[in-house]
């Protein structure tokens, strides 16, 4: 029992591996915009997980987690901006499925 | 016992963390997707505090729960004509992104757990590179090395991190000026003109 009470890197990884693949399951499956934008925060935390894991276990310097807090700023950047876009594309189709966005077809 | 403190606080925080991540991926409604979203990112925020990242679990708490998380409610409201409307994926649409992703997170969990990493076991964090210099830690009273704090984040901010540091204030304007013009106003039928 001494791999799962004693909490190293893996540990950290692994998690931050199953919420990245969450997140992009999430972005391919959800027809909605906004589950979309959700699964690509989801994706972002996890790289933010492993940045500052690998920051606290192989490191020790404190650049993860100040790359860690950009990642952050991005995020809500492109969080403001994508429902910008999701609210243009709602004026022009009065719905938020992503599979009605099919104009430029054929 | 004392031991068991951090694996018990740690399997918490992940095992909230991954129940927010399925409840997103499991829910129909945007609403309940959102809300899951704010329990992943508190829960994430948890992970941040145990890794020894104080000011970036407290950023967290600030920006992303406190902030992402509200303007997707927003999102929600703005774009929802009819609450009763649901549209979902399609049954094979489901199973084929369940077995592929699901596979995915296994081969990157077994991968990630058979590398043999190169960790340090200390507790403590040092400085950056570039903020180590000794007439800088001589005058501040909370930069002795090997202790984490915002202090230190925020001289590698203004010296190691300049450059990024100045253009994501950039990037912010950037994104103020954008965001206002998409989500302009706009004379109900026509195709986008203003008023």
């Amino acid at each position: 029992m001494n791999a799962l009470t004693h909490i190293t890197l893996p540990h950290y990884l692994v998690l931050a591996a199953i919420l990245f693949c969450a997140g992009l399951c999430t972005m391919t499956i959800k027809r909605n915009a906004i589950g979309i934008l959700i699964g690509a925060e989801l994706v972002l935390n996890a790289a933010n997980v492993n940045l500052i894991a690998f920051s606290r276990y192989v490191t020790g310097q404190l650049d993860g987690q100040v790359v860690a807090i950009f990642v952050v700023v991005l995020a809500a950047a492109e969080a403001a901006v994508a429902l910008g876009i999701f609210l243009s594309f709602y004026h022009r189709l009065a719905t938020v499925d992503v599979d009605r966005g099919d104009e430029m077809r054929n | 016992m004392q031991q068991l403190i951090e694996p018990a606080l740690f399997y918490s925080f992940a095992a909230m963390c991954l129940a927010g991540a399925f409840g997103i991926l499991l829910s129909r409604n945007i609403v309940r997707a959102a809300v899951w979203l704010l329990a992943t990112l508190a829960s994430a925020a948890g992970i941040y505090f145990m890794l020894g990242a104080p000011f970036v679990g407290a950023i967290q708490l600030i920006v992303y729960a406190g902030g992402t998380a509200v303007l997707i409610i927003f999102g929600v409201m703005l774009t929802s004509r009819n609450p009763k409307l649901r549209f979902g994926p399609r049954r094979w649409e489901i199973a084929l992104a369940a077995i592929v992703f699901a596979g995915l997170a296994a081969g990157l969990s077994i991968v990630l757990v058979k590398t043999p990493w190169s960790t340090r076991d200390a507790r403590a964090l040092t400085l950056p590179a570039a903020a180590s210099q000794p007439d800088i830690a001589a005058t501040l009273t909370n930069a002795t090395p090997g202790v984490d704090g915002t202090r230190n984040i925020g001289n590698a901010l203004l010296s190691t991190y300049l450059v990024p540091f100045e253009a994501i204030s950039v990037l912010l304007l950037a994104v103020l000026i954008g965001a206002a013009y998409l989500a302009r106003p706009r004379v109900p039928g026509s195709k986008g003109g203003t008023r």
